[in-house]
């Protein structure tokens, strides 16, 4: 509670402080989706109205970063921290933020609009949508950038709160507005190398340890350890990037070894209309892994999609998507998606 | 038919005074130059250093971070900052700061859309750049034109 109580309230006065000695930037990022599947014997029909809220505010050394998300199937504080910038390379972040093992997830965060995909790969999925990692850290974060001629190099520390187990997920992250002590450690380390720093073809590795209290679907709680690869390249209208994990859990003293990966590749055709394909892949989990655990959970899909920019600030995408899950059912799905970028001045 | 004559004659010289103001204001705009603070060190800075700086490198002088400043203050000379020295389109580089602001929380340069505008935020700060037309930077107190 003290939390709540003491620290979220500063947070919201630096806010209000900063409002009137620096301009803010305020965008919102607001999407419709629709999707339809069909598995052998069902047909399945969702649809989803979110807004994603992203707030950001600068001084010279120091910077507030909000993300919240409203959405039809949930509204949550997604990310808030406070920066300190100690020099022009480096920065720490006290608060909630993504957790920097994940490419995908650092990158497009919840902005719908940012990503040219349509979903998102099962790899990287969010918690509480039958992740397999926890995707959100409360606690410290230092980034660095170390230039060398043209190229950079890129760390990441990060140690805090990380996940619990709760009745209906296996991983839920700690809530800034409603907090609670029970949460596992977290700590993660990762570095990326840019060839050229203005381009954003690189390489990268990290590492990742939680610690993951017990809970109704953990009784006595897990340890993972996940190691991570990653790269991008772009050349001409072509981008391909992917990540590789390496999960290693330890429930009870069983150990549960197994890999998830997924590569995307993209091709504009022209500067607003770009096509897309991505495989991806969970394997190698033992009988009784936790992924049985996770209702949603896809062992693979592959699928292709388009996206089509409108004036700059709008996209439409579709996708075409065949999963398979843990228990081998197939399920051939269609998406569609409208979403906008909208920064209020 | 005389007055025909007169009237085309006008017509003529209208339209060539219009043609004049025009290459008159394109020499203005293609005549880009970088202004820094009076108080920098910077000396001189290559094509290269200075894109780098407007797509997130930090440019860092006799340990001072040197900050880059946007003068949009019509669209002909965004474009033209753009072609000339970004290699891209606008709608190009929005997407990138957009992008960086987005992931990093690291803010797009400050953008001034009047000169007035520009000149109060000069007069507060320091340690800053910006490409004007040469016209403009040469009426900045406060500044000193560098080579790029």
């Amino acid at each position: 509670m003290k939390f709540y109580k003491n620290i979220f309230p500063a947070f919201i006065s630096v806010l209000c402080f900063q409002q009137f000695s620096f301009a803010a930037d305020l965008l919102l990022l607001p999407s419709l989706s629709w999707q339809g599947g069909k598995t052998a014997d069902e047909f399945t029909n969702e649809s989803e109205a979110k807004i994603d809220i992203f707030y950001t505010q600068h001084t010279e050394n120091w910077s507030v970063l909000a993300e919240g998300l409203l959405s039809t199937e949930e509204r949550e504080l997604e990310r808030i921290e406070l920066g300190w910038h100690i020099d022009a390379l480096s920065t720490l972040w006290f608060g909630r933020f993504h957790n920097p093992i994940s490419f995908w997830i650092t990158n497009f965060h919840h902005g719908s609009f940012v990503q040219t995909a349509l979903s998102s790969p099962h790899s990287v999925a969010w918690e509480d949508d039958a992740g397999i990692f926890s995707t959100h850290i409360t606690g410290v974060h230092y980034q660095y950038d170390h230039y060398a001629g043209d190229a950079k190099f890129s760390l990441d520390l990060a140690g805090g709160l990380g996940p619990k187990a709760n009745d209906n997920l296996l991983f839920e992250p700690f809530n800034v507005l409603e907090p609670s002590s029970d949460q596992g450690r977290a700590y993660t380390a990762s570095l990326n190398f840019f060839p050229d720093a203005i381009n954003e073809n690189f390489i990268g590795l990290g590492i990742n340890r939680n610690e993951v209290k017990p809970g109704v679907l953990l009784p006595n709680g897990m340890t993972q350890t996940i190691t991570a690869l990653r790269g991008q390249i772009f050349s001409g209208p072509w981008r391909t990037f992917g990540e590789l994990y390496f999960i290693e859990a330890d429930i009870n003293g069983q150990r549960d070894n197994f890999y998830s990966f997924y590569v995307q590749t993209e091709y504009a055709v022209e500067q607003s209309f770009t096509v897309y394909g991505r495989h991806e892949k969970t394997a190698n989990y033992a009988e009784n892994s936790y992924v049985f655990l996770m209702a949603d959970f896809h062992s693979s899909t592959q699928s292709v999609g388009l996206n089509m920019q409108v004036a700059d600030d709008q996209a439409v995408k579709v996708e075409l998507a065949i999963h398979h899950d843990v228990y081998d059912v197939v399920n051939r799905t269609i998406g569609l998606e409208w979403s906008m970028k909208w920064q209020l001045p | 038919m005389a007055t025909a004559m007169r009237a085309m004659s006008i017509l003529l010289i209208v339209f060539a005074l219009a043609n004049v103001n025009s290459t008159r204001g394109e020499t203005a705009i293609q005549r880009m130059v970088l202004l820094v603070d009076e108080n920098s060190s910077l000396e001189a800075l290559t094509a290269k250093q200075l894109r780098r700086t407007y797509m997130g490198v930090p440019l860092i002088v006799n340990d001072l971070v040197l900050t880059p400043l946007l003068y949009v203050a019509n669209e002909k000379l965004t474009a033209h900052f753009m072609q000339k020295i970004m290699f891209m389109t606008e709608s190009a580089y929005e997407r990138m700061t957009f992008n960086h602001n987005f992931r990093n929380g690291r803010p797009a340069p400050t953008r001034f859309h009047s000169l007035s505008e520009f000149k109060d935020y000069a007069k507060r700060h320091k340690n800053w750049i910006i490409v004007l037309p040469y016209v403009v930077a040469k009426s900045i107190q406060g500044g000193k034109i560098v080579d790029f």
